[in-house]
């Protein structure tokens, strides 16, 4: 049976376990660059082109859409987390997962992939 | 060629970005795969509702209003505010690097200064290399003088043995 676990219990037990990151020791434009996205323009350039009807995506729009999967990793894992807690669980698993996609309708483009 | 199903974000910078966002929380193998997929998706997803907009507006490239749009009608409006301060930033970024290019040409000199400072640093290495050139003629000068005197003074003495 799952619990309704909040939006601020979850950032609570966060908040205990969080550790400070240490900082890129990269200097000058590099560090500003890196800060922005984490994820590598390049590949996610050559994925968006794999689409066929796709002619061209500007420079910005990649760099919008890396942003974009970031926030989404970073919302999913949030809200699986959730459900980990609910149970009572410290480790997340698929079922988690699945259970967010059910939950959540702007999730179930991922329906397909999940199995 | 890489299949298009192979291609993937890298693991580690997904890995990084759940140890962020869920620090010290333990995520089986399994479930990290998933995320890796679904970013996959996820892409194909905007990029091609982007796309749609993108050519409902006529248009052949994809731009950032596009995309903010496709997240919006995708269900992920919630991403938009975030997107749209990042960009901001990454124009910034752009225009950072474009003033940082054109640095060497504003030194505070005008061109045409620099231009005559070219030239004069050009006349002086070419006086220098005059200079240099004069030194080595005189000095070969001086050697061919040494070994003429040298020579007259051996066939004097030839002569004189000769005569004498």
């Amino acid at each position: 049976m799952s619990e309704e676990v909040t939006d601020s219990e979850v950032k609570e037990s966060l908040n205990e376990n969080s550790e400070t990151v240490p900082e890129d020791t990269e200097s000058g434009e590099a560090e500003k660059t890196e800060k922005l996205t984490r994820l590598p323009l390049a590949r996610i350039r050559t994925l968006i082109k794999a689409d066929q009807d796709v002619t061209i995506a500007s420079q910005e729009s990649v760099f919008l859409i890396a942003k974009a999967t970031e926030i989404f990793v970073q919302t999913m894992a949030k809200e699986i987390y959730r459900v980990t807690q609910g149970q009572k669980r410290k480790t997340v698993y698929k079922k988690d997962f699945d259970s967010v996609v059910e939950m959540m309708d702007e999730y179930a483009f991922l329906e397909g992939a999940i199995d | 060629m890489a299949d298009e199903d192979d291609l993937n974000l890298p693991r580690a910078a997904i890995n990084k970005l759940i140890r962020e966002t869920l620090p010290q929380v333990r995520v089986s193998n399994e479930a990290r795969e998933l995320i890796v997929t679904c970013c996959n998706e996820f892409i194909h997803l905007v990029s091609s509702e982007a796309n749609e907009i993108c050519n409902k507006n006529t248009k052949k490239t994809i731009m950032p209003e596009h995309v903010l749009d496709a997240l919006e009608s995708l269900g992920f409006g919630s991403y938009v505010e975030e997107c749209r301060e990042v960009l901001v930033e990454c124009k910034h970024v752009a225009l950072k690097k474009r003033r940082g290019s054109s640095r060497l040409e504003n030194l505070g000199i005008p061109e045409e200064e620099l231009l005559r400072q070219q030239q004069e640093l050009f006349a002086q290495a070419r006086q220098q290399q005059l200079e240099q050139e004069q030194q080595e003629w005189f000095q070969q000068q001086m050697e061919l003088q040494q070994e003429g005197l040298a020579q007259e003074s051996n066939e004097a003495l030839h002569t004189m043995e000769e005569n004498g």
